[in-house]
């Protein structure tokens, strides 16, 4: 039995996404419709987003390692019954994040490191000279990745978060009459351009200043 | 298993921490099998992260995002990016302050940046990026060129006025001119008038008096010539016969100079004088002999009836010879019935 457990970890361990399976899961998570593979680049996102609010260091890692184990159990079983394929990914990843705090807490000292570590206004306690240059370095990006922006793109986001509290609401009450959408609608609108920017940003600053995705 | 989409303060409280645990399991859940709580979890953690970047949390909000939110690297970097964000705003104000310089007021600034966020020291988060909204420029030249427009109109339409109104002052001077002209030709007319009525009824006047005197004149001739005849007869016929003097007075002329004189025969008993009336309404007459003085009546008559003929209307009266003495002036009145004065007659009475 010991035996076969092990044969069996190892087969899971070996088991790597073919190009099948990748598709074989694409197909299951639109339930029918085809999202050209937005269904499955929006789990994945909510599934790092939640390992992240697990204050897990790896969460991408984590939320593929969730979508394998799916993928994987629609090739071994042909098909997942019972649960809608969200609440199923769910069900998974609550299984990965506990092995991940098994593993974790069978290091104590990282633990406890983590659980610890305290984190001031500034984000991280930086070297001066560093942090300086790496907040030059960010500005740099910004103002390439804004350049490149559209520019109702680039009117939105600058308009979207001016002032705060009312002022902030009502600009973007306005703003929604001037689309002629919805706040809500504006709302995702703003969100996916701050998020092309943010992933500007950081490519940007990770590759020395490269152009927009 | 779907519930009712938390709202934002929810949320956001999920994502500081600060849920108990069976909730913060409620919607981890929800966060990945909701399509709705999914959707709205992402502009809830923008808002959280700018207002930490803001400084427009509360200090327990703030303290929990320090140590719950900011725990994770991936949290970390979207705080420093928001911060780049916040940084790259200040740095666009301050730029588009300096150009806006000139056209804005230090108030409307102010208030602009009070708005954005009031009670702080820097500006909002993304307020710098009205900068790279491309119309401001196009408003700004837009309401210069209005601006100068109407300057240029109202300009016109100043100079305009003062036109009008000049040329009206000078209409109505013209006018008042033209008025006063005419004013004074109607005066000048009137009294034109009134010299030539004046002139024509003195000439009538005159012409009727030189034609009575031509009457009397006339009268007084074949008065004479009844007189020799009626002398020569009573000197055939000289025992018992009365003797009657004529005599024919004209109305009194203009000018007291002016004295008809009557020769009155030494024989004559009885003197019919023939009073010349000047044209007038009345039928009856009386007639009153005054002294030179005016106030002794000396004789009046009854009521008299006018005669008529070529020269106008004539009154006869018989008087006695007795009653006038010689070198005596006496005044004949001719009144009407109601006693007004219709002309005196003068005369000298020489025998």
């Amino acid at each position: 039995m010991n035996e076969l457990s092990a044969r069996t970890g190892k087969r899971k361990k070996d088991w790597t996404l073919n190009p099948r399976a990748f598709q074989r899961l694409l197909t299951w998570l639109d339930e029918g419709a085809n999202s050209d593979g937005q269904k499955y680049l929006e789990m994945r996102r909510r599934l790092a987003a939640y390992f992240d609010r697990k204050n897990c260091p790896m969460p991408d890692e984590l939320a593929d390692e969730t979508l394998n184990r799916v993928a994987r159990r629609l090739e071994e079983e042909g098909a997942i019954e019972g649960d809608a394929p969200a609440r199923y990914c769910y069900i998974v990843a609550r299984f990965v994040f506990m092995e991940h705090l098994r593993e974790v807490q069978k290091d104590d000292t990282l633990l406890n490191d983590l659980r610890q570590q305290p984190h001031s206004d500034a984000l991280v306690v930086p070297e001066a000279d560093d942090e300086q240059k790496i907040k030059e370095q960010r500005l740099n990006c910004l103002e390439q990745c804004l350049s490149r922006l559209e520019s109702v793109s680039r009117e939105i986001i600058a308009r979207y978060y001016v002032g705060k509290a009312r002022v902030k609401i009502e600009h973007r009450r306005v703003m929604a009459e001037e689309l002629g959408i919805t706040m809500n609608a504006l709302s995702i609108r703003a969100c996916r351009i701050r998020d092309k920017l943010e992933a500007c940003v950081r490519e940007c600053a990770g590759a020395g200043g490269n152009t927009l995705p | 298993m779907s519930k009712q989409l938390d709202d934002a303060q929810t949320l956001t409280q999920y994502l500081l921490g600060s849920l108990s645990a069976a909730e913060r399991e409620r919607l981890d859940e929800l966060s990945v099998t909701d399509d709705r709580v999914a959707e709205a979890l992402k502009p809830v953690e923008n808002d959280l992260i700018d207002a930490y970047v803001q400084e427009e949390l509360d200090e327990a909000a703030r303290a929990q995002f320090k140590t719950h939110y900011l725990a994770s690297a991936t949290r970390r970097e979207r705080v420093a990016f928001a911060q780049a964000f916040h940084a790259h705003a200040e740095k666009g104000l301050t730029s588009q302050a300096t150009k806006a310089q000139v056209e804005t007021p230090t108030e409307v600034r102010t208030e602009a940046a009070t708005q954005v966020a009031p009670g702080r020291k820097g500006r909002g988060i993304f307020s710098a990026w009205r900068g790279f909204n491309v119309s401001r420029p196009a408003w700004q030249w837009g309401a210069a060129f209005a601006a100068l427009a109407l300057l240029i109109t109202s300009g016109w339409l100043i100079f305009d006025n003062a036109r009008l109104r000049q040329q009206l002052a000078q209409t109505e001077a013209r006018r008042d001119a033209l008025g006063h002209q005419t004013q004074e030709l109607q005066k000048e007319l009137t009294s034109q008038r009134a010299a030539s009525a004046q002139l024509a009824d003195e000439r009538t006047r005159a012409e009727r008096e030189h034609l009575a005197q031509e009457q009397t004149e006339r009268e007084q001739q074949r008065i004479a010539q009844q007189q020799r005849a009626a002398g020569q007869k009573s000197a055939s016929s000289s025992a018992g016969a009365s003797s009657i003097a004529s005599f024919m007075l004209a109305p009194q002329m203009r000018g007291a100079s002016q004295m008809q004189t009557i020769s009155i025969p030494t024989k004559s008993d009885q003197i019919i004088v023939r009073l010349r009336l000047e044209p007038n309404e009345f039928t009856t007459y009386r007639v009153t002999l005054f002294d030179e003085t005016g106030s002794q009546i000396l004789w009046r008559s009854s009521h008299l009836k006018a005669h008529a003929d070529a020269g106008g209307k004539i009154l006869s009266l018989n008087l006695r010879a007795g009653l006038l003495k010689p070198q005596t002036v006496y005044v004949l009145r001719v009144t009407n019935d109601a006693g007004e004065i219709i002309d005196d007659y003068s005369f000298r009475v020489v025998k």
